[in-house]
């Protein structure tokens, strides 16, 4: 672990920061994630699919190189059960999502202040896992079929949050994320004849943080 | 060859082993006495004037105890094994008959004699103190610690002294005695005497003559005595009495009586010979073992019968025949039995155990088809209930076109019969064939198999449902779509479903049962029973047994129900209650009135010519009206309207066959339609045909006839004009009197009667049932419709609709192909379904579904090239038709079905048993099933048609090659289904790289052919 965060600051430039004194930060974190809807369509009409919201925890470890900039690794599990519905009818299949990601944090103050709004960007690999119990018949099945099997995908991030001070060496912090993703068409896997709409996904992450600084 | 060989080895290894131990005794056995506690049945020696003692342990005899000095006739053992009480008789010959006892006190030695004024009969020991002692003219209480007696009164016949030579016990005392296995009912059967009550020869009555026979029961705990009276045509013989465990019912020669000593069944053929036979009532195991002789001079059989109606369930070869009295030892393991020349001593404990031979069917029906196909074969397994090893041999009494492979052996063993149609063809309908079972080993006489061949006219209509047994009656029940069938030599009724033909039920009735009918309600079945003088009810509600209508001296035999009056036929015991009987259903009574101005039975009344046994009644539909039918050509009718007799006519020298009460004003008897008066309004043509059934269809009515060959007709008759039309050959000729009338087996009830009643119609009016040879006849009601020629347009595999090869499941689709859909049931399959078959090459195809527009068949192994299929159905045949047959033509099965999906191609996965689809893909390293045809010959062979072994499993060889993507699959097994006929399977591993894919081909190939379906595969 220790290897992969100094390749991080490597890539980003920023081997010299520690010269200036920067604190370091390693947090837990939780909160809901929200997914919109992907539409199926196709000639014989559309269902609506996605990801049901559901909750997430995680872990990060970051860096304040400089007063105004930071970085951190991330690791996210969000329950995402998936889901399709068409005409009154849905249905849902088991599923989970793991993200795995780096940013960079523009802070609006420096390190010392109590109060620290920032926006952050960033990007990694999302993998999407069905898990549920598979059967030649699925409802909706006219429209996609949501699968066991799982889908590695890269992964871009956004975000804004503000990280308070809650001690000498105690913070927490509130954001909210929006992961961005291609559309995940192995594990929804669109019928012949229809396909995902949208071009690509978003999951949008309310968060809350606990960390400790040194 | 088996015949051969028992006439090689002599009839000693033909005739088979014998059941139990016969041990021989000098004297004559008039009545034993088991003690248990000295290992000792004592024998009543009656010449001998003594008691012998035969050791159970060893079988040999110990000293006999001191001799009598008179002929014993009797002997009963105290309940604490204390007191031996033997009866004799008594001056012999010095004065007139009188009689005695002798008490032996076993613990201390000792005897007493009492002298009697006439010769005792029978004693019995209950559960208490007392021996009940039957002498010639009076019942007495003997307590055998005192001798003092106490006189009960009665008269009962004896045949005095001297008698002629040969003659036996039995006899000479005309008395037995049971006890019932708690020791409180004691049941005494005599016959009723007056003084003298012994008679000399010259007076004996002749057999013939009806007995006055009289019952006895005492009843141990209270002393009450109840004396019942019968009169018995034959005497009540065997003497020999036997009763249950807690004396609700026993059994008293050839009659098995209930509780109240009602006549509750009786076994149909008695001799009435005193001295032969024997009864024992074995209430451990819930069965009767009866030796009762059919005939003088026949081979000694115990049958081994059902507690309620004496239904025959085995036949036993004994070494010697029962002759009176047996006992059972206390754990109900060993029946003691006086025999013709000894003792028995059968361990009936290990009955089940004795080597006994059987086949698994009663009947074996061989079906032809009008595609005139080859040999037709069926399985039969030949095996020991008991699961030994125990020789058989088989035998036909016709052998020609018939062959048994093999034809003798070791149980169990399968055998394989192939019968050539054509040697059958002649005779048209079907041909009855006996096997018989012989085994040199086995102590059993097994029920022979009946082949039942039937060729197949081309132009023949009907499917037949094999109901095994004799059937003598059916009954269609429109309210609940079924039919009750009678099944005579089994005393039941079974219960079909009139749409599936599925067997629903089966209920027990009295023994011999001839007649059915229902209630007005439709609630209740009634049914009446030739040697149980009892109607059976049922409830067809809950297809339970309801109070039965009890009858007295009367075996009731048809049953018609009108309103107010449900009046039956039957057979008296005694003559002068021959009649017709009136039944109170609700009060369960039943009477005798006069018939309106018409007479019943002889008393009181002089009625020269009462109603006989073998007449019928049946109602009309609306229940107003009742037909009866004599065979002496006189017919009567019941007006409900009015409560009476109405009419009766005697216009025909005779009667027979085919009857029924079509309407209030249309009856039908034989060939003679009758209107509202009775009056012979025209006859059917008859030619030379036999009517048998009889019944209302649609607007009009049908009739069937059975020729002396051939497969009989149906017709309709068009009851306006009084004539018939639209005559049809059937595939089975209905049941007539002389078809149905065999030669009895054993105790096995038989009563035909002139008149049949063979044909009834479904409730939903879609086929016509007739009783045949083999069970039902179905023939579609519609079948004098225009039939359709049929026309072959197309010949494709079942599975994906593409080329075919040998083996292949095929579907034939045009126009025309059946009159009927129908599918076969389980493999093998049938060469004809639903009157249609199908031949390519002349071979026979075996059949699984029919429909007008598609046939589904198998195509036989070893053709190629192009091959000429022809369909026949009653339309007649169809042109050829080319079928261009490759060496192998894989074809996946696109008939998967998963919710609203059809049409899946049948690709499973192992991992879960479901079909694969895009929420169930494929995933590496797991099996998948693929299930197809056209794969071709297997190792080993499997026969078209028929199942496809379980071990070994019959496998395509070289294996098919299988691909998925672009990865090939490891072929774990490629051969035919186990238990399928014609369908293939395929497993195969899909390995660790697998690669995603939302279509994947899976490709099947097979030399150089192949199928592909698309599949999707992830990955992981």
């Amino acid at each position: 672990m220790t290897r992969t965060v100094q390749g991080f600051f490597l890539s980003c430039g920023l081997i010299g920061a520690a010269a200036f004194g920067q604190s370091r930060e390693f947090g837990v974190i939780g909160g809901m994630g929200f997914a919109p809807g992907l539409t199926l369509s196709g000639p014989a009409g559309s269902a609506q699919t996605g990801f049901r919201n559901g909750g997430v925890v995680g872990v990060f470890l970051g860096q304040d190189p400089y007063p105004h900039l930071g970085g951190e690794i991330r690791y996210l599990y969000r329950m995402s059960d998936m889901k399709l519905s068409a005409g009154g009818v849905s249905t849902k299949f088991d599923a989970r999502t793991q993200i795995v990601h780096m940013d960079l944090l523009l802070h609006a103050r420096p390190g010392e202040a109590a109060v620290r709004p920032f926006v952050a960007f960033g990007g990694g690999v999302k993998l999407i896992q069905g898990t549920g119990a598979e059967a030649s018949y699925q409802p909706l099945h006219e429209f996609a079929a949501l699968t066991k099997t799982l889908q590695v995908q890269p992964t871009g991030d956004v975000g804004v949050g503000v990280k308070v001070s809650a001690g000498r060496h105690l913070r927490v912090r509130f954001e909210v994320r929006d992961y961005i993703s291609a559309k995940p068409d192995k594990v929804i896997a669109a019928s012949p004849g229809f396909q995902l709409g949208g071009g690509v996904m978003h999951d949008i992450l309310a968060l809350a943080a606990l960390s400790v600084t040194w | 060859m088996a015949k051969l060989l028992c006439w090689l080895w002599g009839t000693v290894l033909c005739h088979g082993a014998t059941f139990g131990t016969a041990i021989p005794v000098r004297g004559t056995v008039s009545d034993i006495a088991l003690d248990e506690r000295r290992g000792i049945l004592y024998l009543a020696d009656f010449s001998g004037g003594r008691i012998q003692a035969l050791r159970t342990g060893d079988l040999t005899f110990a000293n006999s105890l001191p001799p009598l000095d008179a002929p014993a006739s009797a002997v009963a053992l105290s309940p604490d094994g204390r007191f031996l009480v033997a009866g004799h008789y008594l001056g012999f010959p010095n004065s007139a008959n009188a009689g005695g006892l002798t008490i032996f006190d076993l613990d201390y030695g000792l005897r007493e004699q009492v002298s009697l004024p006439s010769p005792v009969l029978a004693v019995a020991f209950g559960s208490g103190r007392l021996a009940l002692v039957v002498t010639a003219n009076q019942f007495l209480l003997l307590d055998p610690e005192t001798g003092r007696t106490q006189t009960l009164d009665a008269m009962v016949g004896c045949r005095s002294l001297p008698v002629p030579l040969a003659t036996f016990p039995a006899s000479i005392t005309w008395a037995s005695s049971g006890v019932s296995g708690d020791g409180q009912t004691i049941i005494v059967l005599a016959r009723t005497g007056s003084a003298p009550a012994c008679v000399a020869e010259s007076e004996d009555p002749p057999a013939t003559e009806p007995a006055s026979e009289l019952l006895l029961r005492y009843r141990v705990g209270n002393g009450q005595v109840e004396v019942l009276g019968w009169i018995s045509t034959p005497p009540l013989a065997p003497r020999a009495v036997s009763v249950n465990a807690d004396g609700s019912a026993f059994l008293a020669g050839w009659v098995l009586f209930d509780g109240a000593g009602n006549l509750q069944a009786q076994f149909p053929y008695a001799l009435g010979e005193l001295r032969m036979g024997g009864v024992a009532y074995d209430w451990a195991r819930n069965r009767i073992y009866a030796d009762i002789p059919a005939a003088a001079k026949e081979a000694p059989v115990l049958h081994v019968v059902d507690t309620d109606n004496l239904s025959v369930r085995e036949r036993i070869r004994l070494p010697q025949a029962m002759a009176g009295r047996s006992v059972f030892s206390s754990d109900m393991q060993t029946l003691y039995a006086i025999s013709d020349g000894g003792v028995l001593v059968l361990p009936v404990g290990a009955l089940a155990e004795a080597p006994r031979v059987a086949a698994s069917a009663e009947d074996v029906l061989f079906q032809g088809d009008s595609c005139g196909s080859g040999m037709l074969s069926q399985t039969l397994t030949v095996a020991d209930p008991a699961g030994g090893n125990v020789d058989f041999a088989l035998s036909v009494d016709k052998a020609e076109g018939i062959r048994i492979t093999p034809a003798s052996g070791t149980t169990p063993a399968t055998v394989r019969i192939d019968v050539d149609p054509t040697v059958f063809q002649s005779a048209g309908g079907t041909t009855a064939v006996q096997l018989q079972i012989g085994s040199t080993r086995a102590v059993n006489l097994p029920a022979a198999v009946r082949l039942l061949i039937n060729p197949r006219q081309s132009n023949s209509r009907g499917r037949l449902i094999s109901v095994p047994g004799k059937i003598v009656d059916l009954l269609a029940d429109a309210a609940r779509n079924r039919v009750y069938l009678v099944r005579q030599d089994q005393n039941l009724v079974l219960v079909y479903d009139s749409t599936t033909f599925q067997q629903l039920a089966s209920l027990r009735t009295g023994n011999t049962p001839v007649g059915l009918a229902m209630t007005l309600d439709q609630r209740y079945l009634l049914v009446g029973n030739d040697n149980s003088q009892r109607v059976s009810v049922f409830d067809l509600e809950t297809l339970e047994p309801a109070a039965p209508i009890l009858f007295s001296g009367v075996y009731p035999r048809t049953l018609a129900v009108s309103y107010g009056a449900i009046w039956v036929t039957g057979r008296a015991s005694d003559a002068k209650k021959q009649g017709l009987y009136l039944v109170d259903f609700a009060g369960r009574k039943v009477s005798t009135p006069s018939l309106g101005v018409y007479c019943n039975t002889s008393l009181p009344g002089s009625c020269n010519t009462p109603v006989p046994a073998d007449a019928v009644v049946t109602a009309s539909p609306s229940a107003l009206s009742i037909l009866l039918a004599i065979p002496d050509g006189t017919v009567g009718l019941w007006d409900g309207t009015v409560g009476r007799w109405a009419v009766s006519r005697h216009d025909f020298a005779a009667l027979s066959g085919a009857y029924g009460a079509l309407s209030d004003a249309q009856f039908v008897v034989d060939q003679h339609l009758l209107d509202a008066s009775l009056y012979p309004t025209a006859d059917l043509p008859s030619e030379t045909e036999v009517s048998s059934g009889v019944t209302l269809a649609g607007g009009g009515a049908l009739r069937t006839t059975a020729a002396a060959t051939g497969g009989g007709t149906l017709e309709r008759v068009d009851l306006a004009n009084a004539q018939s039309y639209h005559r049809t050959p059937m595939f089975e000729a209905p049941v007539t009197a002389a078809s149905l009338n065999t030669a009895p087996i054993g105790q096995i009830g038989q009563t035909i009667l002139p008149f049949t009643r063979s044909l009834a119609v479904t409730a939903d009016q879609s086929a016509a049932l007739t009783l045949g040879m083999s069970g039902l006849t179905v023939v579609p009601l519609n079948f004098d419709a225009p039939t359709t020629f049929p026309v072959v347009s197309r010949v494709v595999n079942a599975a994906d609709g593409g080329a075919v090869a040998p083996g292949s499941l095929i579907s034939i689709v045009g126009t025309g192909l059946a009159p009927v859909s129908a599918t076969a049931g389980d493999v093998p399959w049938p060469s004809s379904l639903a009157e249609v078959c199908a031949t390519v090459n002349n071979l026979s195809l075996p059949l699984l579904r029919v429909s007008p527009t598609e046939v589904v068949a198998q195509l036989p192994y070893g053709l190629s090239g192009a091959v000429p299929l022809i369909l026949k159905t009653p339309g007649g045949p169809s042109a050829a038709f080319l079928v261009n047959v490759g060496s192998a033509a894989p074809a996946i099965f696109h008939s998967g079905v998963s919710g609203d999906q059809m049409g899946l191609a049948t690709v499973v996965r192992l991992k879960n048993n479901d079909l694969v689809t895009a929420s169930n893909p494929i995933h590496p390293e797991e099996t998948i099933s693929i299930y197809l045809t056209g794969m071709g010959a297997t190792t080993p062979p499997v026969h078209v048609g028929y199942p496809a072994p379980f071990d070994p499993l019959a496998a395509v060889l070289p294996p098919p090659v299988v691909t998925l993507g672009s990865t090939a699959l490891a072929v774990t097994f490629a051969g035919l289904v186990p238990g399928q006929a014609g369908i293939y399977q395929i497993n195969a591993y899909v390995p660790h790289g697998i690669a995603d894919a939302v279509q994947a081909p899976l490709r099947i190939m097979q030399g150089a052919a192949s199928t592909t379906v698309l599949v999707r595969v992830v990955n992981p």
